[in-house]
């Protein structure tokens, strides 16, 4: 075995310059509630309530989330294009999550809207008796002003609303789509642009 | 022990923030798989099971200092349960709070849905004892899984259908079973069925939390919310041949108050601050009165009402 293993390194921990929270409590309070404002409320747009100095790879909102609700009991994927080592030592410093390469085994998943769904087709979706095992997909996007549109329904939604986060891979809305069917197993996604979050839960149906 | 004391030993609203990350996960999932009991590690409260651990905890994981707490408990924020788990707050939170439904945001809650009707943005917390609707069916939870995978439960329609052809009428008078967003079957906690229509599309966020029993379940705003019925005997609510004495409403949930040792009795309504509030609004006797009033006026007419 590797003698380096038996001893924590700095890539072990991270080390980042960039900082936190500037109140641990009260942020991440206020960044959960936000979520679950989100997850309530499906395809409502809601603002992130604080900015944070994150690394140039991951957004401030998306930054946000994982700092509020990941610690040493979740395990974090990141997707080609968002994972380096400045994001993952952000992450490792600041919430202690473990960093997994295996889409399989993973409670969050963070990717850019423009990379391919098939990268987490394997995230957990849970099982029939347990579909709370199941992976929050993270997708980093700009804005909600998309030119393509799904209508939503269902739990959370008065009538319908609109879903246009951009810029989003076209192969996304076919994926989401088809991941409807699965209920009540599936993965909840949270759009996260640097300003605003806005979430797809299962539970939404979902019209292209 | 000093309010100081206990405000500055404690993280704020007494949980840990790894224990409010590991809730909060549980609500994040619970919310998005509307009615299905989500598992999580309940931590003792300093306060016994059956009083409100699992409503304490999620409120703990929920509330910030901008929110406004109101707490009841069976409709009324001054009973012993209601008091204590508001100062519990007030103290390890330094939290707002209030007795007026409309100013709440966030409102934990012993067995009761407020009167008033609860609007988007306020977050409803329930306390509850059982959370596994088929328990009392099926003891084993290995069973009880299997059967809402399935989406079994021919089994709560037989106990029903029992309940009919022993009494005439479904006789479950509380916690009675609903379907939510036409998925799992739910037990909406030890509420009276009459508050049961009032789940169904409401405005609020409703969050469940049983602390003994370990298990997280929501209802999103906007969602469908059942109560199992057959076409023959369609779910009713219960209704009473009096108006609340104190206030004169007649649509609300009415406690029996016995007044005397010779049968007197009145009947007002359980949801204190919804009475209070019609009272003021119109300009009634204060309570004291409308009581020796009631008591003098009232005939031994006991047995007649149940």
């Amino acid at each position: 075995m590797n003698p380096q293993t038996n001893s924590l390194s700095t890539q072990d921990i991270g080390q980042t310059t960039l900082p936190g929270f500037h109140n641990p409590v009260f942020d991440a309070t206020a960044v959960f509630r936000a979520v679950l404002d989100a997850m309530s409320h499906p395809g409502t747009v809601i603002e992130t309530p604080l900015t944070c100095e994150s690394p140039n790879k991951l957004n401030s909102s998306a930054a946000s989330i994982l700092l509020a609700i990941t610690d040493m009991d979740t395990a974090v994927w990141l997707s080609p294009e968002t994972d380096c080592s400045d994001v993952a030592d952000y992450l490792r410093f600041h919430t202690g999550c473990s960093l997994t390469k295996n889409t399989s085994n993973c409670d969050f998943a963070v990717i850019d809207g423009r990379e391919y769904p098939d990268l987490v087709a394997n995230l957990p979706i849970g099982t029939a008796e347990y579909p709370d095992r199941s992976a929050t997909l993270i997708i980093a996007v700009d804005h909600f002003n998309a030119e393509q549109k799904a209508v939503l329904s269902g739990p959370g939604i008065k009538t319908t609303i609109d879903l246009s986060p951009s810029p989003l891979n076209s192969k996304f809305w076919g994926w989401m789509k088809e991941s409807r069917h699965s209920f009540p197993c599936g993965v909840d996604i949270i759009f996260a642009s640097p300003t605003h979050i806005c979430a797809l839960p299962r539970s939404s149906e979902m019209d292209i | 022990m000093s309010q100081n004391t206990t405000a500055s030993s404690y993280n704020y609203a007494y949980l840990d923030e790894q224990t409010k990350r590991m809730i909060r996960r549980a609500l994040l999932k619970a919310v998005a798989i509307p009615g299905y009991q989500v598992p999580f590690a309940g931590r003792e409260m300093p306060m016994p099971y059956g009083w409100g651990t699992g409503g304490v905890q999620v409120t703990a994981a929920v509330i910030g200092p901008s929110d406004t707490l109101k707490v009841i408990d069976q409709g009324s924020d001054d009973t012993t349960n209601a008091v204590s788990i508001r100062q519990f707050f007030e103290k390890t939170a330094d939290i707002d709070t209030t007795e007026k439904t409309k100013e709440a945001t966030v409102i934990q809650t012993r067995h009761r849905i407020p009167e008033e009707m609860l609007t988007e943005g306020q977050i409803l917390v329930y306390q509850v004892p059982i959370p596994e609707p088929l328990r009392f069916l099926e003891p084993r939870e290995t069973e009880t899984r299997k059967m809402h995978a399935l989406e079994e439960y021919g089994l709560m329609h037989v106990k029903l259908y029992e309940d009919i052809s022993r009494h005439g009428h479904i006789a479950t008078t509380y916690a009675y079973p609903v379907k939510v967003n036409d998925r799992y079957v739910m037990d909406p906690s030890p509420t009276p069925k009459f508050d049961n229509p009032k789940m169904d599309d409401c405005a609020a966020l409703q969050l469940f939390g049983a602390g003994r029993e370990k298990r997280i379940y929501a209802i999103p705003p906007y969602t469908k919310v059942q109560s199992l019925d057959f076409e023959d005997h369609p779910f009713e609510i219960q209704s009473w041949d009096q108006d609340c004495a104190l206030c004169g409403s007649k649509d609300s949930f009415l406690d029996e108050v016995i007044l005397d040792d010779k049968g007197n009795r009145m009947f007002v309504c359980s949801d204190s601050d919804y009475c209070q509030s019609r009272r003021d609004d119109s300009k009634l006797p204060p309570v004291e009165h409308t009581l020796t009033q009631a008591s003098q006026m009232q005939s031994v007419n006991a047995e007649a009402s149940k």
